[in-house]
């Protein structure tokens, strides 16, 4: 392979590995917190991606739609927890299970009924699709602008994390959610919190995505959902750091399989990826990072 | 200072603590002595709130408090420190001295209060950058403690602190409680290990299959007026 392409191949999956990292990050929050696999997490995206097919639409720049996808994808996620999951807060993990299950075909449906069950465009701007030069190096901008936007996300929500009182709330509660209570942390806050800020990753995930894809179908969350899933058992369910470290891992598999696969195997791309996470999970079941270090008596 | 009064308490749909009642007075240290699995944790965890009492009243200077949160009952004073310590493992112990002061906001008193705990287990300073899981137990003890001091409780019930230590950390950890209680802290004990506890109690209960068995002055167990091992079983 050329330095050139080495190049190339690093940047795609450091920029699919950050939407990757967003979206795992997003889904762990929430798991992590409430011991509950929101499978509505994908619909956030789709939200993120409709909210900025009407805008874009309507003449609107791509930036103020995304802004308003993100902000619409936070309070989407707040509300769809005090709907749907807070008056179960008791219920058994199944029912919180089936309850996302419902959001997610709700919203899937509303969509196919109010908007349209066909994809449709959302107009990006031209100089995503550029190609910047340097001698024999070409790098698409638009993996670029991912790579720098996811970055930029994951350092301002670890800042917030570590340096913060709320942060520190959401991971004392991430760890031992009935302790953090004891500590005073109020548990519907730190919920709503949660809520929040995987709504908000699902939002920046979903302005990446949609900017890639350039269409937006009643269905678009699934394939995030399903590689958040799988970037957060790659990692270790319930570690935060453990879920982004799980995304950029499952982007080099599917980046070095696309380059390393003949090419009568590429369609298979995802299946050889799915069996490369079953080698890692062989050797190392609780994932690449225990979610608790053992207790020591 | 506290009040139980007639408490009945459920764990699903078991019922596991009958109708007890207790006392606690400003400043004493209290034990709750009993067999495993006879309601002392349940106990404990139903006066902060974690679970909710069925029938019974209790109340905290002189107001209600069953039905009260964990959050509120921290803000009003009372702190638990849990069985198996449960430090936030992930978190250092800086970080988790700071999560027992979630609640306070002025930073003057959090940096008073850190120097407190600070004063009180050195080794815990020394250590302040380490992750709590890396602490060894008698350690982490002292840091479940010092976490529950943070948020400047006037009642702490302390649900088996000697549980898993080393005979002598176990003496150390008595003698903390008692030093606590010297600094003006009212203590609620929860603890199987009767002997040592009532060293240091003014007052015990004995809670085995979810009734109290037996209650009076330490010295009066201590004596043999009061007979701990025939309430243990049941049938005092």
């Amino acid at each position: 392979m050329t330095p050139e392409l080495l190049v190339q191949q690093l940047i795609n999956a450091l920029s699919l590995g950050s939407i990757y990292a967003l979206l795992a990050l997003g889904l762990a929050m929430v798991f992590s917190v409430l011991g509950m696999l929101n499978f509505a997490f994908g619909e956030l995206v789709t939200i993120t991606g409709y909210v900025m097919f009407w805008l874009v639409a309507a003449q609107t720049s791509f930036v103020t739609a995304a802004v308003a996808g993100v902000i619409f994808a936070t309070l989407a996620s707040v509300l769809i927890e005090q709907i749907a999951f807070r008056p179960l807060r008791r219920a058994p993990f199944v029912t919180l299970l089936f309850s996302s299950f419902a959001v997610a075909v709700i919203i899937q449906n509303l969509i196919r009924q109010l908007v349209s069950p066909r994809p449709k465009g959302v107009p990006v701007p031209g100089i995503f699709d550029e190609v910047w030069r340097f001698g024999t190096f070409q790098i698409g901008v638009l993996p670029m602008i991912t790579l720098g936007v996811g970055l930029a996300a994951l350092g301002l929500l670890a800042a917030f994390l570590q340096r913060t009182s709320w942060g520190l709330a959401i991971r004392a509660a991430a760890l031992d959610f009935e302790v953090a209570r004891l500590m005073g942390i109020r548990a519907n806050r730190v919920i709503s919190l949660a809520f929040a800020i995987s709504g908000l990753l699902a939002g920046v995930a979903g302005v990446l995505w949609v900017a890639r894809r350039g269409t937006v179908t009643p269905d678009m969350g699934f394939v995030p959902i399903l590689k958040a899933f799988i970037a957060v058992v790659i990692g270790g369910l319930g570690n935060l750091w453990g879920a982004v470290l799980g995304g950029f891992v499952l982007a080099f598999l599917e980046v070095t399989l696309d380059v390393v696969l003949p090419i009568e195997f590429r369609p298979y791309t995802e299946a050889f990826a799915l069996i490369a996470v079953v080698v890692i999970l062989y050797f190392r079941p609780q994932g690449l990072i225990a979610a608790q270090t053992a207790e020591r008596v | 200072m506290l009040q139980v009064r007639n408490l009945v308490v459920n764990y699903g749909p078991v019922e596991v603590i009958h109708g007890i009642s207790l006392n606690v007075e400003k400043g004493e240290i209290v034990s709750v002595l009993g067999p495993n699995g006879g309601g002392k944790s349940t106990l404990l965890r139903t006066i902060v709130g974690l679970m909710r009492p069925q029938q019974g009243e209790i109340s905290y200077q002189a107001a209600r408090i069953d039905g009260r949160s964990p959050e509120e009952n921290l803000a009003h004073g009372i702190a638990l420190v849990p069985e198996g310590r449960r430090i936030f493992s992930r978190l250092t112990v800086l970080e988790n001295l700071w999560a027992g002061a979630y609640l306070v906001r002025n930073k003057r008193v959090v940096d008073e209060s850190l120097a407190f705990v600070f004063n009180q287990f050195p080794i815990l300073a020394e250590r302040r950058a380490q992750l709590g899981g890396t602490l060894s137990g008698g350690q982490q003890q002292m840091l479940a403690i010092g976490r529950a001091l943070m948020s400047r409780p006037q009642l702490m019930l302390l649900d088996e602190p000697s549980l898993g230590l080393a005979p002598i950390l176990v003496q150390d950890t008595f003698q903390l409680i008692q030093r606590l209680r010297g600094e003006g802290l009212t203590i609620i004990l929860v603890e199987q290990n009767a002997r040592q506890a009532l060293e240091i109690s003014d007052r015990a209960y004995v809670l085995a299959s979810g009734q109290m068995q037996a209650a009076g002055r330490a010295e009066e167990f201590q004596k043999g007026g009061l007979d701990l091992e025939r309430a243990y079983l049941g049938d005092a």
